[in-house]
């Protein structure tokens, strides 16, 4: 097959793997760093691995001018870098960076300033590049793995406290299960089709079969492939009913970590699980019955119903929570879901005003939530690692900055205007309602959401209307700096998103119309 | 016009990046340089923007109308709203006035301001005015209009509400807000049944649209008077205009650039803007000249009895806005902006005259502690006097030639709705400038004149100074602007006869074309020359009256009339008590109606007791506590969840 | 030589072995060995698959060994995970760890 490979052409290929190749040796360089550095000059370990975090978000941007739109296969087709990755990687890294901007400081409360929570984090940070650069089902298992587990060592990083190490276990274990699965899965699609890479595994589901009940007569693997495959990506993007693990793991998690694998995680899955979809699931054969309408047993009406599911559960929960990193835990569920929406909508119509919403939803997101676990991570009371709405109490008045920008936050999550988070909601629904089909899950979003901003709106009433009660929580916070320009840089981009929507969402819509270039 | 398209977003992008880096960065600078870079962000616009001005110059007159694209903002269905700037003749002089007068203000507050501790907020609270109101003007739709109308005022509510200490100050910073937002909600309204009529916010589209007669005459009445409404806010008319006087809590020279100069002309400035909107209905004209009328009729009443030296120039700036809104209100567009631009200039000199003043005399704000300061600040004395000649309208100076064509034209021009209107209107206006003549010369004459200081702290008296370079130097050019600034456009009579240029209309024509053919002058220019001889006459006989009663002493007949007037005296002292009257109308309405029964009783009791909190707080709480049970922290339920949907969705995908 | 279904019989069978003993055992090191008899199993579908059905390449085979590799990695990390808890709280039973729930 491949042969006379020059050392050239092998060099060329590594150009775009730079990135990547950025983060796994700067995670080398920090460990080593860590071991031989004075302990009083680690607080430069922060600055360090943003540095190499710039550097390779710098070699995405020159990456993206660089790649044609059909994006390129190398490594014998074990990777596909593409526009579409690219922009995620973006997202991705710019999550990191924040999170390592925030958790120097957070660290050092906590008296676990150590190297290897960068270099962890910057592990993950590749396993997620890799999961989303592939089209190739073994190598999507391995990217898989590879930001999982670093991430369960992150969860139980404070190991001396209790909460900690259970959320690592739960994690661990659930995550191991539902990787098992979603192994399987994998091995029956490679024992039906004796290939992984998705267009080879769309052109033979798309020339040997008809119907999505001809598939359950025939090759009934396929179809159990094809569940189990769902099953790893629901549990990773946390749909209910395989949603269990996320509020112990994010009430849990040392909270920044919380943040980071909030976005991070839900957004890697996101982008494998599009071009699981776009590519294999979307197939005529696996979503439509023989007369061409969409057959009642086919994924998308799984999706469908867990969707719905998903939207009324994880709102009506939430609102019993006090704890108020697990209310962020269930509202990340009830974002998941209109995440689903998105992807659904995009598989049931073909234009293109639908393109641009994942990934703008995607980007609102981000800003917003991690921006929120940041602040809540400022707030947090020592050793104690969760916030509860009564530890917000008075919060206005220790430190009017963290309020006014958890204010741009809960916005932006709730979906109030001038924030970015309502466009995103904005545009997902209305390309969701365009199309027929969806216009009842749009209804149920909608009520849904307004159940949303009961609770949203409560993180609120905490922070600026109830009084503080005892004199601990009195004394105003100091926010250090690279904190401080974290959450004010979310901000900003919360707003901004909010007031110019429009030129990205258009470039999002361009990014997934690359698919389609053959 | 590539220049201007390459320029023209810089004249917006430098008072925001001063107000970012002030309002970021200034507390770690030093005073000196905070206030480089705060003047820079509005001097370097300005220099621009003299730039652009030649070279809209040169451009054919049918093409002096540059639209710049900057970003698509909201494009959501049908409704497509761009983020773009529109320079054009209107704009053009907006621009120059408010960067040109905004950047002597910022030199003036680099003296008067020296002391202050919060420096840095009080420049990034300017530069954000600037940047506001350059949005206001420059911009190409109703939207970002409306933007920059929302933040002028929230610039103008941060900087009268600046000294917040104190809680009379913070709340005349509130009321302005408060009163401001009655005009805008139906500035708004407007904006949405415009929105629904014409489909697009685009100020091209809306002429479009009312040039082919899309806007029908009944619809056109409401949205102008929504329109009107907004600016009776924004530029303190009749019935809006209460928050005016209270906004001179501020600092003077925000008193100055914003309270007279700059905001409050916004009204103006909309209404000119839109004048192909506003001339399809004239029952609205006929409203918006009758209230202009009336409004610098009875603010130049309270005027006259005021003492305070700043709530004098505020009533008089309220008195001299109507006389902008009866020029708008006969359809004399160009004769407005000609006063708006006189205006700001002699209404700047003198409240940076009246600043300095207030300087010199230790705070000291009530005019008859004052007295005899014309040798003791002579800078201040000269210019002050200058820019009262110019209010007050002798002919050489730049008040009168404005003031005279807004009479003229409020006379000349034919009214549709009632007959008898323009002659009433002018009788009312020749009256207000009586009216102005008296309550100018009296406050001149009481500040500088009337034998000595009669202060009664001897300190005070002794530490009466001049002010420093920047503030006289802004105070001599903006008092030689009062002098020549009206000689842009000369009256009719002379400029037809002269070979001198009608230039400050011939400029504004194009833009104002259509509106030129719709409003018809019935009478002959050479009636102008009389009209003009009775209005001199008339500010010469209150100037005399008010040197008679007030250059030496304060006369005893003026305390006599006073006596003798006492009700009416006592009326004005009280601003026909409408403070009163709103009080008790908001007493009424919102403390007692909404309060008790819809607050207390429909809010809290019914919605939020028995709805929220009973069936839909609970209902869902309790539900939420339900399913929440199965969250019970053992991983191996979670598990078995996890393969129990697995086996339920196969059991239903196989089927 | 034992026909495919025999093989893949046998890896499902060591599938639900696996999964049966993550579900009901409640020591965490025991559950860790049934997550491994669960990896085996696709291990031993992947190996069958390509012997019988698609022999002339060898991703199953080769991708059988990633996944032995990944499979002792994740049994480092997890093991390192159990000695944590047991240092805390002196147990290594899931049923002892319920302190987050609701």
């Amino acid at each position: 097959m491949i042969d006379n490979i020059s050392t050239i052409h092998f060099l060329k290929e590594m150009l775009y793997l730079i990135p990547l190749l950025i983060l796994v040796f700067s995670s080398m360089i920090i460990l080593l760093v860590d071991v031989f550095a004075e302990s009083s000059n680690k607080r430069y370990l922060a600055p360090l691995t943003s540095l190499f975090l710039i550097f390779s978000a710098i070699s995405i941007f020159w990456l993206y001018k660089y790649i044609p739109k059909s994006g390129v296969k190398i490594l014998y087709n074990m990777v596909y870098v593409d526009h579409f990755s690219l922009v995620i990687s973006a997202m991705l890294i710019i999550a990191a960076i924040i999170t390592v901007w925030i958790s120097s400081d957070y660290l050092e409360r906590y008296g676990i300033a150590i190297g290897e929570f960068y270099s962890l984090l910057l592990i993950s940070l590749t396993g997620m590049i890799l999961m989303v650069s592939t089209t190739n089902l073994f190598t999507m298992f391995v990217a898989l793995e590879l930001f999982s587990i670093p991430i369960y060592v992150l969860a139980g990083f404070f190991r001396v406290y209790g909460k900690s190490i259970e959320s690592s276990i739960k994690y661990f274990i659930s995550g191991s299960v539902a990787s098992a699965i979603m192994l399987y899965g994998i091995a029956l699609f490679y024992g039906v089709f004796g290939t992984v890479e998705f267009s080879e595994i769309e052109r033979h589901i798309f020339n040997h079969y008809d119907s999505v009940a001809q598939i359950a007569k025939t090759e009934p693997l396929l179809i159990l492939g094809t569940l189990l495959i769902m099953a790893g990506f629901l549990f990773k993007t946390a749909m209910i009913p395989f949603h269990m693990w996320t509020p112990d793991i994010y009430e849990g998690a040392p909270t920044t970590v919380t943040g980071f694998m909030g976005f991070a995680v839900k957004a890697t899955s996101f982008a494998a699980f599009f071009r699981v979809v776009v590519s294999i699931f979307n197939t005529p054969s696996l979503v439509y019955s023989e007369n061409g309408t969409i057959s009642p047993s086919s994924w998308i009406n799984v999706i469908y119903v867990l969707i719905i599911i998903t939207l009324i559960v994880s709102n009506l929960i939430a609102m019993s929570q006090r704890n108020v990193k697990r209310m962020l835990a269930y509202s990340s569920i009830s974002h998941a879901a209109y995440l689903m929406i998105a992807i659904l909508t995009f598989s049931l119509s073909k234009t293109k005003d639908s393109y641009g919403s994942l990934l703008f939803y995607l980007l609102t997101y981000l800003f917003a939530s991690i921006g929120a676990f940041a602040v809540l991570s400022i707030f947090e009371k020592n050793g104690s690692n969760s916030v509860t709405l009564e530890n917000l109490n008075g919060a206005s008045k220790r430190s009017p900055f963290l309020v006014a920008s958890m204010l741009i936050f809960i916005f932006s999550m709730a979906g109030v205007p001038p924030f970015g988070g309502f466009f995103g909601k904005f545009y997902l629904l209305k390309s969701a309602f365009v199309d027929g089909s969806l216009s009842t899950l749009v209804l149920i979003a909608v009520i849904t959401s307004v159940i949303g901003a009961f609770y949203y709106l409560r993180v609120l009433v905490f922070m600026f209307m109830k009084d503080v009660e005892s004199d601990e929580n009195i004394e105003t916070l100091n926010v250090p700096f690279l904190g401080k320009l974290a959450i004010a840089l979310s901000a900003i981009a919360v707003v901004y998103l909010g007031v110019f929507p429009n030129s990205l969402i258009q470039f999002m819509g361009e990014t997934i119309s690359n698919f389609f270039i053959k | 016009m590539d220049t201007i398209r390459g320029w023209l977003p810089y004249i917006l992008l430098f008072p925001l990046m001063g107000m970012l880096i002030n309002g970021i960065l200034g507390n770690y600078f030093s005073k000196k340089w905070i206030h480089r870079i705060a003047i820079a962000a509005v001097l370097i616009p300005f220099v621009i923007m003299t730039t652009l001005f030649f070279s809209l110059q040169s451009l054919p007159e049918e093409s002096r109308s540059v639209i710049v694209h900057i970003a698509s903002w909201i494009e959501v269905g049908y409704l497509k709203i761009s983020f773009s700037l529109l320079l054009d003749q209107l704009s053009a002089i907006m621009v120059m006035i408010i960067t040109g007068i905004g950047t002597l203000i910022h030199i003036y507050s680099v003296g008067y301001m020296h002391k202050d501790s919060s420096y840095s907020r009080y420049f990034t609270y300017l530069n954000l005015f600037i940047f506001a109101m350059l949005m206001l003007v420059l911009g190409s739709n109703i939207l970002m209009m409306f933007i920059g109308w929302e933040g002028v005022g929230l610039a103008s509510y941060l900087l009268i509400g600046f000294y917040f200490q104190e809680d009379s100050k913070a709340s005349a910073g509130k009321k302005a807000f408060i009163t401001n937002r009655v005009g805008d909600f139906a500035f708004l309204i407007g904006i949405f049944i415009l929105l629904f009529v014409v489909g697009s916010l685009d100020f091209a589209e809306i002429r479009e649209a009312s040039n082919t007669g899309v806007i029908t005459g009944v619809v056109a009445t409401i949205i102008t008077l929504m329109f009107f409404i907004g600016a009776t806010g924004k530029s303190a008319q009749i019935p809006l205009y209460v928050w005016l006087p209270d906004a001179m809590a501020g600092p003077t020279p925000v008193s100055a650039l914003i309270h007279a100069a700059t905001m409050v002309t916004a009204g103006i400035y909309m209404i000119s803007r839109l004048h192909f909107l506003f001339i399809l209905s004239p029952f609205t004209m006929s409203i918006i000249a009758i209230i202009g009328a009336l409004t610098a009729f009875f603010a130049a009443t309270i005027a006259l009895v005021q003492t305070d030296i700043k709530k004098v120039l505020a009533y008089s700036t309220v008195s001299q806005l109507g006389y902008m809104f009866l020029a708008v209100g006969v359809g004399a567009f160009p004769a407005a902006m000609l006063h708006l631009v006189t205006h700001a200039f002699f209404k700047a000199t003198l409240f940076l005259g009246a600043g300095s003043v207030i300087h010199a005399m230790s705070d000291e704000q009530d005019i008859m502690n004052m007295g005899g300061l014309k040798d003791k600040i002579k800078t201040t004395h000269k210019t002050f006097l200058f820019a009262t000649i110019a209010i007050t309208g002798v002919l050489p100076f730049s008040g009168f030639i404005s003031k005279d064509e807004i009479l003229w034209r409020a006379f000349a021009t034919g009214n549709g709705v009632i007959s008898n209107l323009p002659i009433l209107l002018w009788i009312v206006g020749i009256i207000t400038a009586m009216l102005t003549s008296f309550y100018m010369w009296r406050l001149y004459f009481l500040v500088f004149h009337s034998g000595q200081t009669r202060h009664q702290d001897e300190r005070v008296i002794a530490h009466i100074h001049e002010s420093p370079l920047s503030m006289r130097l802004a105070l001599w050019i903006l008092a030689g602007l009062s002098i020549v600034g009206g000689y842009i456009a000369l009256p009719h009579f002379i400029a037809h006869s002269a070979p001198i240029i009608h230039s400050f209309q011939n400029w504004l024509d194009p833009y104002f074309s259509t509106s030129i053919e719709n409003t018809k002058i019935v009478h002959s220019a050479s009636m102008e020359a009389i009209f003009m001889f009775v209005s001199w006459g008339l500010a010469l006989f209150s100037f005399f009256w008010a040197k008679k009663w007030y250059f030496k002493e304060k006369s005893i007949t003026s305390t006599m009339w006073a006596n003798s007037f006492k009700t009416v005296y006592n009326i004005l002292q009280k601003k026909y008590y409408v403070d009163e009257f709103y009080y008790w109308l908001i007493d009424i309405f919102i403390i007692k109606f909404s309060h008790k029964i819809l607050w207390r009783t429909v809010d809290f009791v019914l919605i939020d007791g028995f709805l929220i909190r009973g069936i839909i707080g609970w209902g869902t709480y309790i539900t939420g506590r339900v399913l929440s049970i199965f969250q019970n922290g053992n991983l191996q339920f979670y598990v078995i969840t996890m393969v129990a949907a697995i086996m339920a969705i196969f059991y239903w995908m196989i089927w | 030589m034992a026909p495919l279904s025999l093989y893949i019989m046998l890896s499902t069978i060591l599938f639900f072995i696996g999964l049966t003993g993550v579900l009901v055992r409640r020591n965490i090191i025991i559950m860790m060995v049934s997550i491994e008899i669960m990896l085996n199993a696709s291990n031993l579908a992947l190996v069958a698959f390509n012997r019988f059905r698609f022999y002339d390449s060898n991703d199953g085979m080769i991708f059988s060994f990633l996944i032995i590799a990944i499979a002792a990695a994740e049994v480092a990390v997890g093991l390192a995970i159990v000695i944590a808890i047991y240092r805390k709280k002196k147990t290594v039973m899931i049923q002892d760890l319920n302190v987050m729930k609701h």
